[in-house]
């Protein structure tokens, strides 16, 4: 059946339902699933999980200490809240969980394994590492600039609140990012090295 | 009546509309916190994943471009 489709929807279909399909399950199976078993006080709270599974809070220590140490090489005298939150002063921001950047990390992830072919899994788990690296990176210094301007009460240089603002930048850095990798594939595909 | 749209920009727009819509519909948050005092305590949330409709676009975009290169190579 699926050999009578014309090509456009063989080709296209299986880019987007593997897209899609790797987004839903990341991205709902993280904010349905996971988020329930490892928040303690919700219905299916499984204290196990939220010791050793709890991927949120690893990403969520990750992003503030980062934050933490570049507010520190730049002599400010930060302070970290019980890892959900940072200070400078009396300014701070927290962190929840929707705070982490999971979906745009597996927005990433999805866009990897949907224009690779699924043989060279040492190449998507280089570039996925690469990706979300990246995407911490981008979120703590959205932060940083974040409570920088509240520290020092810059003006907007957008018609928005800072923080639309700094989104706005986090994801045209985003989107440059997906724009190199797409160069990279592409310029592998052309020497030959790999078929996507 | 003419058609306007084919069948394959008619199956992208759909595709689109199913898949970005609620995520456009459910990225939505309310006014942030503020103290409003330049000098009192201030603190804010930063959710993060407003955008991933834009860039879910992008992605299903690319693919087309993606198809297209393939249906040329094919040809050749």
């Amino acid at each position: 059946m699926i050999a009578k489709l014309s090509p456009f929807y063989r080709y296209y279909g299986s880019y987007l339902l593997r897209l899609f399909g790797i987004f839903a399950l990341l991205f709902y199976g993280t904010s349905e699933v996971v988020m329930r078993v490892v928040t303690p006080g919700r219905r299916f709270y499984i204290p196990f999980l939220n010791q050793y599974f709890n991927y949120l809070e690893w990403l969520r220590k990750a992003v503030i200490h980062l934050a933490w140490i570049i507010l520190k090489l730049l002599s400010y005298p930060a302070i970290i809240e019980q890892n959900w939150g940072l200070a400078i002063g009396n300014k701070h921001v927290f962190m929840a969980h929707e705070c982490t950047g999971y979906g745009v990390m597996a927005f990433w992830i999805a866009f990897v394994f949907a224009i690779t072919a699924n043989k060279k899994w040492l190449h998507q788990l280089k570039w996925i590492a690469i990706g979300i690296a990246a995407i911490c990176l981008v979120n703590s210094l959205r932060i940083i600039s974040l409570l920088l301007t509240m520290h020092y009460h810059w003006p907007a240089l957008l018609p928005f609140d800072h923080h639309t603002n700094f989104n706005i930048i986090a994801y045209i850095v985003l989107a440059v990012m997906m724009k190199f990798y797409i160069n990279h594939i592409e310029g592998s595909n052309e020497k030959g090295i790999r078929p996507a | 009546m003419k058609i306007l749209l084919n069948k394959q920009a008619r199956t992208i727009i759909l595709t689109l509309a199913v898949f970005v819509l609620p995520t456009i519909a459910s990225a939505q948050f309310g006014p942030l916190p503020d103290s409003g005092s330049p000098d009192g305590p201030e603190s804010t949330d930063v959710p993060f994943d407003g955008g991933l409709s834009i860039l879910i676009a992008g992605a299903a975009g690319y693919g087309i471009k993606k198809y297209r290169n393939y249906k040329t190579q094919n040809e050749n």
